[in-house]
């Protein structure tokens, strides 16, 4: 009957998916400690010349090989992890802040107020995301600091409109009718009753556009508008590498690669947190 | 609905004036003007100031502002100062090549996402469904340029099946209509466009295409799923009518609505995000000329980008949200 | 075809795998009737007298367009082209140029002295209707020293001059100096550029803007019908499209590819690069009212400081060389001795840096973010430092970089790149280093040094010097008068764009190619 089948799903399912389920959790981490690391495990200075010949192939010494200076590959990729971390993770968090801060105020407020900044938003969306970007990159000059806020700057619209639905649900609710009705204040309703219950949803979704973030930063780095060389970045790496496809291939192949490994790995896990918060 | 249609109408041109007004000053916030571009050595005193009097750049910002709308309501989007040519008629040349690519890799991304989909939802919790639902996070995992240079790397340098760059092959003559290749294709006759067409438009449109059908596909598979439990697809079942049937006939069409909300959208984002792919692939696009104008602070040309693809992209959604309404009977009667 | 396969199974096995496909392209431009060449950029508009591009305003230009004379990069001075010889008055200041009979532009307008000279008067008239803004075309010709033209009969034209200017016959072969057709321009006006015609060796044909303009040989050019019928100039901007199709057979000509895959494609069978001079300088300009850059044995030890090797290797695969001071090895006004002006040594720079007291000065270096500026921007950075400079670079875009490198105030070290349109030796001088230049004036501010007087009066008095032997020999003293009196800026390296050629095309002038320059005239199939 039925029940064995399902007692049999529920008996086999957790070992071999379960495991699977970790696997983007594992890489995330490991890619974390890497970058963290990078210093202590990293064989080289990554941007020094090591004193190897340009463009040496995979070796022991040199897992990697070298790039177009003599510098050591392996370090330079390790070393382009945290930058690839920082703008992505530190882009997400100031565009919930300020796109947070306002949709709670347009949902909450709602009225007039809420129809200029949803219409203001309708706005900048309709701006193409990756030329504002440019533009404030070419503004502000390139760094990865500068980097990390065009980047932010882009996301700020989506956020906004997020968290404004979110708020615009809660706002309804009997617990925020009760806190306005008791007399609280609007900024009281806002930060004390409406955003803790929107911040579990908005959080997930924030894991899920750290890839979007990630791939936004490295387009941004590959069109030479991010870190200043000799500085590693995985995106800017790409660029270089790519007028050596002939001679040496991996010199491209590979820093898009781990840029690929960490999206997918924090879009599983977005993926992960999305299900337990929609089932 | 009629309200609707035109309440968002009106709302275009006030959209399209923001973002004229916020790529003005924005341009002209950034160092620089195209002066020293024009002429990188001036031996003869008086020259500089005579280009910027040319250029009109001796008048004041809120002049040169004023001068800009008035042009704009005109439809005139002003000269290129670089160039020496009417953004009017660069727009005509590179729009076409965008919305070509944007289609291509629309045709890609729903061939990919909706087989994918159905496939998945068909099987779901299956090994196969696993696999796919994998394949298509680590699609949308891939950096456009590289998985292009990959792309390259595979398909030109070493099985040599497609071009590397470009629309059409040299070898090929043609003067351009209205630069849209099928459609001059078939204004002018030439049929032998198509088949060069193809193959230069290939690779470009799966980087883009298979990179962002990963949301069709989840889409697709959710929907299938869904609509499998309703209660008259479980009554379609019960009175016997055959799998392949049901499958298309019903949970298609309740899938369709959802397809055609993502088609729009990413049909939107692709106008302004396909700079990538018309880098990495030497296409002409208008997005590329609107970057490289921002980078030679050509202002005209990228002030008439910027409008361009927002105003595009104000259409296509309010074209999605009508062919929504349209489709979909239960909005159609006024809601259930 | 059969070349384009072993090429791209030459390419397979590059690439680690041996799978060469039956199924590739056909390669279009083996038949010896058609050349393709590579264009970085095309915007359809080949106004002559404003700058549009590379792609526009010199490749195409150079392939459909001739003016009086030319320069072939072969023979140090200006050969005859539209004009058939000319005299030069004693005072060196009214050229009279003979119209060669016979010739037409390519819509059969005759070419005569009117003709000619309605196209200068064009670039001279700020009233002509059919003149674009912002030209400064006039002044490529020498600007306010053009005292006027005339034509004193129908197939002589007059250039009259204030000063003398030996230089004249060069500049006259500049792309922006090629004669217009009347009845075009009569016609056309200002859109001359959207219907141009001229009399070069090729015609246009079509133009798709940003993506290709394809040419026919013209029946009736002054050196004859070039052998090669049709040429593509297809736009490929990129470096990895540019190699993909070169091996592919797709592309024939190209001066784009990277220092770093000369070798590589060299290796490749039906493809060779053309050996061609280095005329291009890349300089490091310091300006000299930063005070820490105000101190001449500070410039010095800049200089010194700077590994010239690394960058030849580094930077350009070995496809560069060492510089003498500004004129290169290439053109008149070298001389071996310069070599010892732009002097690698780190040791001399830190002992000079340390008599100065001047250890740990902190500099900033702007570059441009594209092409092989970030490459040299490290290489520079990094040697820089080791002789006791704190150098940072910022990468700039092109409209930034251009910004602050003409602004005095914006910056204290830049990069600059001289080609040569035409190899004279003063277009290395009076258009930078003149005073009344804004390169003098904003990039190296050397206005500011008392030297520069007599910087200006050696400049004058080598550009009228009629002799080319004593012209040549001003032109050297002038080099170490400038490097050891002033030394506004560092010399780097000198180089070349590498020129790729498919083994079906014989006949390509490299040495014009490699500092961009475009003769596809006496280009011809191979067998």
């Amino acid at each position: 009957m039925p029940t064995t089948r399902a007692d049999q799903h529920r008996f086999r399912l957790p070992t071999l998916t379960g495991a699977l389920r970790l696997l983007p959790w594992l890489v995330v981490g490991l890619l974390i400690f890497a970058a963290i690391a990078a210093p202590l495990i990293a064989p080289y200075d990554p941007i020094k010349n090591v004193g190897s010949p340009m463009l040496a192939p995979f070796s022991p010494g040199h897992p990697f090989g070298t790039d177009g200076f003599g510098r050591d590959q392996f370090s330079r990729i390790l070393h382009g992890l945290g930058p690839m971390m920082f703008v992505s993770v530190g882009a997400v968090a100031l565009a919930v802040a300020v796109g947070g801060a306002v949709g709670l105020i347009s949902g909450v407020m709602g009225g007039w107020l809420d129809w200029m900044i949803m219409r203001a938003v309708d706005i900048l969306m309709s701006f193409p995301l990756i030329l504002a970007a440019i533009l404030v990159l070419v503004a502000l000059g390139a760094s990865t600091f500068n980097l990390m806020l065009a980047v932010a700057i882009s996301q700020i619209p989506i956020f906004a409109r997020l968290t404004r639905a979110l708020a615009a649900g809660e706002v309804v609710r009997d617990y925020v009718m009760a806190a306005r009705a008791s007399g609280f204040g609007m900024l009281h309703v806002m930060v004390s009753e409406v955003a803790p219950n929107i911040l579990r949803p908005l959080l997930v979704q924030a894991t899920s556009v750290v890839a979007v973030a990630a791939l936004t930063a490295a387009a941004l780095s590959y069109l030479g508008m991010g870190a200043r060389p000799p500085e590693p970045d995985l995106g800017y790496m790409v660029k270089e590498g790519q007028e050596l496809i002939f001679i040496a291939p991996e010199q491209t192949i590979l820093p898009g690669l781990v840029i690929a490994i960490f999206v997918l790995a924090i879009s599983f896990c977005g993926d992960q947190l999305n299900e337990r918060e929609g089932g | 609905m009629g309200g609707e249609v035109f309440r968002r109408l009106i709302f275009l041109p006030v959209t399209l004036f923001f973002v004229a007004t916020l790529v003005f000053l924005a341009l002209r916030a950034l160092p620089g003007s195209s002066i020293e571009l024009l002429g990188s050595q001036f031996t003869t005193a008086g020259l500089k100031e005579q280009l910027i009097a040319d250029l009109g750049l001796d008048k004041s910002i809120w002049e040169q502002y004023g001068i800009f709308l008035g042009e704009l309501v005109r439809f005139d989007l002003g000269r290129s100062f670089l160039t020496g040519k009417d953004v009017s008629s660069m727009v005509g040349e590179t729009l076409p090549v965008t919305i070509e690519l944007a289609v291509a890799s629309l045709v890609v991304m729903t061939i990919a996402g909706i087989g994918m989909g159905l496939l998945a939802g068909a099987f779901p919790g299956t090994l196969a469904d696993g696999l796919l639902r994998t394949v298509s996070v680590l699609l949308f995992s891939l950096p456009w340029f590289w998985f292009g240079i990959v792309l390259i790397i595979v398909f030109v340098l070493w099985l040599g099946w497609f071009p590397a760059f470009g629309r059409l092959p040299s070898s090929v003559d043609y003067e351009a209509v209205t630069n849209f290749v099928l459609i001059d294709a078939i204004i002018l006759g030439r049929f032998d466009l198509v088949v060069p067409w193809l193959k230069h438009v290939t690779l470009p449109a799966l980087t883009v295409g298979l990179t962002t059908s990963g949301v069709l596909m989840r889409l697709t598979r959710v929907g299938v799923i869904e609509t499998a439990k309703t209660d008259y697809i479980r009554t379609a079942r019960m009175k016997g009518v055959p799998g392949p049937r049901v499958f298309f006939r019903h949970i298609l069409r309740n899938v369709a609505l959802g397809i055609l909300t993502v088609i729009g959208v990413q049909f939107g984002a692709m106008l302004g995000g396909s700079v990538i792919a018309e880098v990495v692939f030497g296409y002409p696009g208008i997005g590329r000329m609107t970057v490289d104008a921002v980078l030679n602070r050509d202002y005209a040309v990228a002030q008439g980008g910027a409008i361009v693809i927002a105003a595009f992209y104000v259409l296509i959604n309010l074209a999605t949200d009508l062919s929504y309404r349209w489709a979909d009977p239960r909005l159609r009667r006024g809601g259930r | 075809m059969n070349t384009s396969i072993t090429r791209r199974q030459f390419a397979a096995l590059m690439g680690g795998t041996t799978v060469a496909s039956t199924l590739s392209l056909p390669a279009f431009a083996q038949d010896g009737k058609t050349l393709v060449f590579a264009l970085p950029g095309l915007v359809g508009n080949f106004e002559p007298h404003t700058w549009v591009g590379f792609g526009d305003t010199v490749h195409v230009m150079d392939t459909v367009a001739r003016g009086l004379t030319h320069m072939d990069f072969d023979n140090p001075l200006p050969q005859p082209a539209v004009a058939e010889s000319w005299t030069i008055s004693d005072d060196g200041t009214v050229y009279d140029f003979t119209i060669r009979p016979g010739l037409t532009f390519h819509d059969d307008t005759p070419i005569d002295a009117a003709a000619v000279k309605r196209t200068f008067d064009r670039m001279f008239d700020e009233t002509d209707p059919t003149r674009p803004d912002a030209s400064f075309a006039a002044d490529n010709l020498g600007g306010a020293n053009v005292k006027g033209f005339d034509t004193p009969d129908d197939m002589t034209f007059r250039i009259m001059l204030n000063a003398p200017d030996a230089a004249i016959l060069g500049r006259l072969t500049r792309p922006d100096m090629i004669i217009i057709s009347p009845t075009a321009l009569e016609q056309h006006g200002k859109e001359i550029g959207l219907n141009f015609v001229s009399c070069g060796p090729y015609k246009i044909s079509s133009v798709t803007p940003n993506e290709r303009a394809v040419l026919e040989a013209f029946d009736n050019f002054y050196g004859g019908k070039p052998a090669i019928e049709r040429v593509v100039m297809q736009v490929i901007p990129e470096p990895v499209a540019q190699m993909t199709s070169l091996a592919s057979g797709d592309l024939d000509v190209t001066n784009l590819i990277p220092h770093s895959n000369v070798d590589r494609l060299e290796a490749m069978p039906g493809i060779r690069i053309e050996q061609s001079a280095a005329f291009i300088s890349l300089t490091l300009a310091m300006n000299v009212e930063v005070e820490a850059l105000s101190n001449i044995n500070v410039r010095r030890a800049v200089s010194l400081a700077v590994d010239r090797q690394a960058i030849i290797d580094e930077v350009f695969f070995g496809k560069a060389e060492m510089p003498g001071y500004i004129t290169p090895a290439a053109e008149q006004g070298y001389a071996p001795e310069h070599m010892e002006l732009s002097r690698s040594d780190t040791e001399a720079a830190r002992a000079l840096l340390e008599e100065a007291g001047a250890v740990g000065t902190e500099l900033t270096l702007i570059s441009e973010n594209q092409g092989f500026w970030p490459r040299l921007g490290q290489v520079v950075e990094r040697s820089l430092n080791e002789a006791g400079f704190v150098v940072t670079v910022e990468y700039l875009d092109t409209g930034t970089f251009n910004a602050q490198l003409f602004d005095k105030t914006a910056h204290e070290l830049a990069f600059v790149q001289r080609s040569a349109f035409f190899p004279d030796p003063d277009g290395r001088f009076s258009p930078l280093y003149g005073s009344s230049t804004s390169a003098a004036q904003e990039i190296t501010a050397q206005t500011s040094l008392p030297e520069q007087a007599e910087l200006d009066a050696r400049i004058a008095a080598a550009n009228a010097e009629s002799d080319p032997e004593a012209r040549g020999r001003l032109y050297v003293e002038l080099n170490t008068f400038m490097a050891e009196q002033m030394m506004p800026v560092a010399a780097l390296v000198n180089t070349f764009l590498p020129v790729a050629v498919s083994d079906d095309i014989q006949g390509v002038n490299a040495n014009a190619l490699g500092t961009y320059r475009t003769f596809l005239e006496n280009a011809a199939p191979a067998n």
